[in-house]
């Protein structure tokens, strides 16, 4: 178990930066859940921890033990292969053998060691079998087996369960959850999927084009998105965006654009007032749908916007509408049970405690 | 994949290169050396090559062996290939069947046929048996050559056109099923499945392979050489001529450069067919 | 059914027409001298080993047998020594310059090998090995060894990286994970590939014609001595080239499709 320290750490590919610039500190013992579209680098800085990758440029820290230029059987580290790479030649249980026996562990210890990942893992009646004779879920099962049964100080997980059907992809979820808890195994684990992300992750390292965007908590992640690339990625469906203006008349801080003026409350002036230096600059709005609702309440202030209604979803447990507003179409999440058709004619509330604003030069979040 | 700036896959790389260069690309150095190297000048042996009908006769009988059985192996392999691609019960029998000339060498399918078609070969005793001959049927030696130069086409036919079906079935497996599936929605008949579809798609594997056996076959020596001699002069004949019989590497060499040079021009000769046919397509 | 019909039909017209030749030279082979000359016998009385025999024995085809062997062994060992960490370092690396090797190692394999013939006699001549079967054997490799780079890359990239960094992880190092985990995978694919090299070295005539006089190859050997031989050894002698590369051809018929798409690309 260790702490993992990232510092300034590049890698290029020629000329694709493929990671620039990452520094991350991983608390001991903590899942980390690396999240971001494809080719946003998840997999290379994974590589790049595990030592298949070679850095161009930086720093890997396992505890206080340089492991920059370590060869990965060096570093103590496991890994969870995107398409598990249990070894097709060997049995399940030489598969989940094999490190021990390089590693040059006595007969009886290796046995010891295996029955317990495999009986941790519930595939103890598989170990007579080769991977051709075992299921998708099974064969994952064995590969964390084998990632596990060293107890190493760091395991790696490469979007694990993405080959898996989606039934099993939610059950995993929280069994590799669960197991991790168990070992307190400092782990990372790579995902493009948000809500795997949200679910299992103590952590969430949001990326995109080689940089991480945010660390944090997911409830940091979704509830303070650091700018407009993170508030947008996570949330389904996306947070809306407006383009807006800042005007200041009598002493209150407004939102502004053709189909808006909304003023802002009190606490929301205060904090926004401060970032403000040039009242002409442009400004995003970002309103999540869920923040959008049908009626008001007492707790908090709204602004209504009224629409036409353009499009409905209905997903069972929730409705999607597409609100037709001033010429922008504006979604909203609300309950499943609503009684809206299309083309009429609806009035919501957006809450004006939930929403985001970001600056349109760097996309940087101001509230 | 690793991307390494550093000189390992060129250290491991530089055996093999190292090896082609020395065996093959200095000896290459070497023939041309050769070739144009001779008693009246750079240019004495190809003189002397032009001035020899055998050189024209050779370089007549080259070219009318591979333009008789490139095309005839290709029907053929086409068919085969279609017909194993039918993939009935047992067909991976047949495709074994097919490719067993793919491992003879080109002697010992000169053999096969010899002994089929020799003055006491299988042919003759059956036809005398049969009562259809009173006097063996003779296909060799110098006053046979027709008769010869069939033979060495049926042999060449036979021996590689399962060269040719491979590659052909390899790329008529590669055809998405469902393009021939949208067919049958369409209403194709099979004939114009075959012309309409198949045969465009398979036009990448149809040019490949006749680029290969255009270019093997004009470099066609032991077949040639061992069931006729030099009765049938061919180009790679001459070049064991001349360096066996009467060694003169010399000589020997120029005929060398001269097949490197026709397969040379044959060669881009089909390359740029295949790019302009790739034109074509684009700007449909 | 009349497709039924119409496949067993053409199946046995194909099964004649390739098989014919090969069933008629093993039978000549042996056919006793006598029936073959007899013009009314198809069918020989009884089956005889004399020329096979006589072939091996008295003719010294045992040496050109063993020279083949020799040669094809040789050639087969340098081919893998030198074009398989070649062929690894073509797929498991990316680096400036990749795909032009690789396209110049493709090119070679079109090149019509009897015009280096002449040039390499001088070569080993000066190198003190003219006539010999490393000779030969050097000349096979030149146009073995581009197969088996090639080769061996389309089969190292059939086997997925991510099972040898798996190695990596593990414990093993770089060249560990290679021969621990890679080298298992790839070993039917790399026997088939060693049996196509043999059947080349085995199959070549020309440059072993040219390079040898004393030391040849079988069909070497029966190219230049076929001619002055009575026709029952011609087929002995096909008999002994064939058979052993139909057999090695039936034991690697699963990867046959695969191997010659790259041996003749
Ligand atoms: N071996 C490589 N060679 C060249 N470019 C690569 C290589 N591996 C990854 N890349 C590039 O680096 C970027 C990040 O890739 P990756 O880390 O695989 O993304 P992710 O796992 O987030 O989808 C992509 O643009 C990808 O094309
Ligand atoms: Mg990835």
């Amino acid at each position: 178990m260790a702490k993992v320290r990232i510092e300034n750490l590049k890698k290029y590919f020629g000329s694709v930066k493929a990671l620039n610039g990452i520094d991350i500190e991983i608390k001991d013992g903590k899942f980390v859940v690396l999240l971001g579209p494809s080719g946003c680098g998840k997999t290379t800085l994974l590589r790049c921890i595990s030592g298949l990758e070679k850095v161009t440029e930086g720093k890997i820290f396992f505890d206080s033990t340089d492991v920059t230029n370590l060869p990965p059987k060096s570093r103590n580290v496991s890994m969870v292969f995107q398409s598990y790479a249990v070894w097709p030649h060997m049995k399940v249980y030489e598969n989940i053998a094999y490190p021990m026996k390089i590693k040059g562990y006595d007969k009886n210890k290796i046995e010891e060691k295996v029955l317990w990942a495999a009986k941790t893992l519930n595939i103890s009646e598989l170990l007579d079998r080769y991977p051709a004779q075992l299921s998708g879920g099974q064969r994952q099962r064995v590969a964390v087996a084998r990632a596990i049964v060293l107890e190493p100080e760091v395991l790696l997980m490469d979007e694990p369960l993405s080959n898996l059907d989606a039934l099993l992809r939610v059950s995993m979820r929280s069994e590799l959850k669960k197991l991790q808890e168990r070992l307190g195994t400092t782990t990372i684990y790579v995902t493009h999927d948000q809500v795997e992300a949200m679910t299992m992750g103590d952590e969430i390292a949001v990326m995109q084009n080689g940089v991480i965007q945010q660390y944090g908590t997911p409830e940091e992640i979704y509830h303070k998105p650091a700018n407009v690339f993170v508030a947008g990625f996570i949330g389904s469906p996306q947070m809306n965006f407006m383009e807006v203006q800042i005007l200041k008349e009598k002493n209150e801080l407004f939102l502004r654009n053709e189909s808006l003026n909304i003023r802002l409350t009190d606490d929301l002036k205060t904090e926004l007032g401060n970032k403000i230096q040039n009242k002409n600059d442009v400004f995003i709005l970002g309103i999540r749908p869920e923040n959008i609702h049908k009626e008001k309440t007492d707790i908090s202030k709204f602004e209504p916007i009224e629409g036409k209604v353009y499009f409905i979803e209905r997903l069972g447990s929730d409705t999607i509408v597409h609100l037709e507003f001033k010429g922008t179409r504006i979604v909203s999440k609300l309950p499943g049970d609503v009684k809206i058709n299309e083309g009429e004619s609806l009035k919501m509330y957006i809450d004006l405690s939930k929403i985001h604003v970001f600056s349109k030069i760097d996309g940087k979040a101001l509230i | 994949m690793t991307y390494r700036k550093d000189a390992i896959p060129y250290l491991i790389l530089l055996p093999t290169i190292l090896y082609l260069v020395a065996f093959l690309g200095y000896p290459l150095i070497q023939t041309f050396i050769l070739a144009f190297t001779s008693e009246t000048g750079a240019f004495g042996n190809f003189q002397r090559l032009m001035d020899s009908g055998d050189f024209w006769k050779a370089l007549k009988n080259t070219l009318l062996i591979t333009g008789i059985i490139v095309p005839l192996q290709l029907i053929l392999a086409i068919a085969l290939a279609l017909f194993v691609n039918m993939r009935f019960k047992g067909y991976s029998m047949i495709l074994y069947v097919i490719s067993i000339p793919l491992a003879l060498s080109d002697v010992s399918a000169a053999l096969m046929s010899y002994n089929i078609f020799a003055p006491t070969g299988y042919l003759n005793k059956i036809l005398l048996k049969l009562g259809l001959l009173d006097r063996p049927l003779y296909f060799f030696g110098y006053m046979f050559q027709n008769r010869e130069f069939w033979i060495i086409v049926l042999t060449e036919v036979w021996r590689a056109t399962p060269l040719v079906f491979v590659i052909i079935l390899a790329g008529l497996q590669s055809i998405n099923k469902e393009y021939l599936e949208a067919a049958d929605v369409f209403g194709f008949s099979s004939w114009q499945k075959l012309t309409r579809i198949i045969l465009p798609l398979l036009k990448p594997s149809i040019m490949s392979a006749l680029l290969i056996r255009t270019l093997f076959a004009f470099q066609i020596f032991g077949v040639v050489w061992l069931l006729a001699g030099r009765d049938i002069l061919i180009l790679a004949g001459e070049a064991y001529y001349w360096h066996n019989n009467v060694n003169d590497p010399h000589m020997s060499s120029t005929y060398a450069i001269v097949i490197a040079v026709v397969s040379l021009i044959i060669s881009w000769f089909y390359i740029s067919i295949l790019r302009s046919r790739e034109l074509e397509g684009e700007t449909k | 059914m009349i497709k039924k019909i119409f496949i067993i039909f053409v199946s046995i017209l194909i099964i004649l027409w390739f098989l014919t030749p090969v069933f008629l030279i093993v039978l000549a082979s042996l056919t006793p001298s006598e029936d073959y000359y007899d013009q009314q016998r198809i069918l020989p009385k009884r089956l005889t080993f004399d020329h096979l025999y006589k072939l091996f024995v008295v003719l010294d085809g045992w040496r050109a047998t063993l020279n083949s062997l020799q040669v094809a062994a040789m050639a087969i060992g340098l081919s893998f020594l030198v074009g398989l960490p070649a062929g690894y370092v073509l797929t498991r690396y990316v680096f400036p310059g990749k795909n032009a090797i690789r396209l110049s190692i493709l090119l070679t394999r079109s090149f019509p090998t009897l015009i280096i013939a002449v040039p390499l006699i001088m070569i080993y001549l000066r190198l003190g090995i003219g006539d010999t079967l490393f000779s030969v054997a050097l000349a096979h490799t030149s146009f073995i060894l581009p197969f088996v780079v090639l080769i061996t890359t389309s089969i190292l990239s059939g086997i997925s990286v991510e099972y040898e960094e798996a190695g990596m992880i593990f414990g093993l190092s770089r060249i560990g994970a290679f021969m621990k985990i890679t080298l298992p995978l790839a070993l039917p694919g790399l026997a088939a590939s060693a049996i196509f090299a043999f059947i080349m070295s085995w199959n070549e005539v020309f440059i072993s014609s040219v390079l040898t006089f004393v030391n040849r190859t079988l069909p070497a050997q029966i190219l230049n001595t076929a001619m002055t031989s009575p026709d029952y050894f011609k087929f002995a002698a096909g008999t002994v080239m064939a058979i052993p590369a139909m057999v090695f051809i039936f034991f690697t018929r699963k990867y046959l499709m695969s191997m010659w798409g790259i041996s003749l690309k």
